[in-house]
């Protein structure tokens, strides 16, 4: 079971991935990401504090997103990150693709456009 | 992968095992009718129905080997796993007629005597000599090809080594204990023994060979290395849409649709699909692995 919560902060969608993510449950979640991405969206904050469970099904719908975002030329962040999901994360080379942060505060930090000098 | 060498070893070591059989069931067959001993009359029909299932092995192992038309360019990984399952069942048979041949002689007992015997006690160390080596050599061959055919044969060969060794125990106690009456009832237990054993052994046989037989995805260990090395390559194709995987037999096979920017060459393509094909494959044994170019996502 998953539940994929989305909402809009600027221009940051933040979407809150609860539940488990497997071969089961990640058609859902390439659905909705394939989706707004055609809304237009570019800037996705994604969190993985509520997600219990990641298996190969899940990182392969994250590897196809990252391709979209470079290609597209979108921002991707994800963060919270239990050590688990972090260590699957790590152990198929995705840390050195994708932007992972402790925080949601700090992916946001990076997903927002920095204040402009002041004149 | 299916190499016609390596199905040239597979089909000379099943050549082996059909003529050492082929002995083994001729000297089985000629100690059971010269002695009175539910052992030997087990030993007998148990060696015939193993002999049967090894021909048979060989036998479509050489006509895999001897074909040129391509019928099995994909790899005999079924064909094996049928085999194998065969081969179980075959165990499973000779089994029962040692249990039942056992329960007649616990209600009917007798003495076991008669030249058999002797014959018998001459081929059980000849034959188990024979039957640990060509174990020791079907397990290393199918660890090097992993072939469930190869593995199944060893399988049987211990089998066969360790009925060997406990014939001989059971005939050499027999005869050495003759003298007290209970000892008439060491032969029909020592088949039953026997007929335990070989029932683990067709269990492991047949629920591998079942579970082989039955396509089905990738493990997560494995799965994963695929998507290391496609995160690896992450800049060198445009779009991943899809990976397809099983495994079938003893084979792996793995597709992966990839995407590619339209300016770049076919060289340049295939240079990429080289490597990630190679280093898959050299990751994950008896994988095939092939890139299909894409556009769209595949549903």
């Amino acid at each position: 079971m998953l539940t994929v919560n989305v909402a809009k902060s600027g221009e940051v969608t933040e979407i809150l991935l609860t539940g488990e993510l497997d071969g089961m449950t990640s058609p859902q979640l390439e659905q909705q990401l394939n989706s707004l991405i055609e809304a237009g969206e570019r800037c996705f904050l994604i969190r993985f504090a509520a997600l219990a469970l990641i298996t190969s099904a899940g990182l392969r719908v994250f590897l196809g997103f990252a391709k979209k975002m470079h290609k597209l030329n979108g921002k991707m962040i994800l963060c919270e990150m239990s050590a688990n999901v972090r260590g699957v994360f790590d152990t198929a080379g995705f840390s050195n693709i994708m932007t992972i942060s402790a925080t949601a505060a700090e992916g946001k930090a990076l997903l927002e456009p920095e204040p402009a000098p002041p004149a | 992968m299916f190499g016609s060498s390596g199905n040239v070893s597979k089909a000379e070591a099943a050549r082996t095992a059909v003529i050492a059989g082929a002995i083994d069931v001729l000297v089985t067959l000629s100690a059971a009718i010269a002695a009175h001993s539910s052992v030997l009359l087990a030993d007998f029909f148990k060696t015939s129905l193993e002999f049967v299932a090894v021909l048979l092995s060989w036998l479509a192992i050489r006509r895999i080997v001897g074909g040129s038309n391509h019928q099995f360019d994909y790899g005999i990984g079924k064909l094996e796993n049928l085999s194998s399952l065969f081969v179980g069942s075959i165990m499973l048979l000779g089994m029962l007629v040692i249990v039942v041949n056992a329960i007649a002689n616990i209600l009917n007992p007798s003495h076991i005597e008669g030249i058999g015997v002797w014959i018998s006690l001459g081929a059980q160390i000849v034959f188990g000599a024979i039957n640990s080596a060509l174990s020791w050599r079907s397990f290393r061959t199918a660890r090097a090809e992993n072939s469930p055919l190869l593995k199944s044969q060893g399988q049987l060969f211990f089998t066969r080594a360790f009925g060997n060794v406990f014939i001989l125990l059971a005939l050499g106690l027999s005869l050495l204990l003759s003298g007290f009456s209970w000892s008439i009832y060491i032969d029909p237990a020592a088949s039953l023994v026997i007929a335990a054993s070989i029932l683990i052994s067709a269990i492991g046989v047949l629920s591998s060979s079942f579970y082989d037989l039955l396509d089905r995805t990738l493990e997560e260990a494995d799965q994963i290395v695929i998507l290391r090395e496609l995160a690896q390559h992450f800049h060198d194709y445009e779009a991943l849409h899809g990976i397809r995987s099983r495994r079938a037999g003893g084979g792996v096979f793995v597709e992966v649709f990839l995407e590619f920017d339209p300016d770049k060459t076919m060289g340049e393509i295939q240079n990429v699909v080289e490597t990630l094909c190679h280093s898959i494959e050299a990751q994950i044994p008896s994988s095939q692995v092939a890139v299909a170019l894409a556009r769209e996502a595949r549903r």
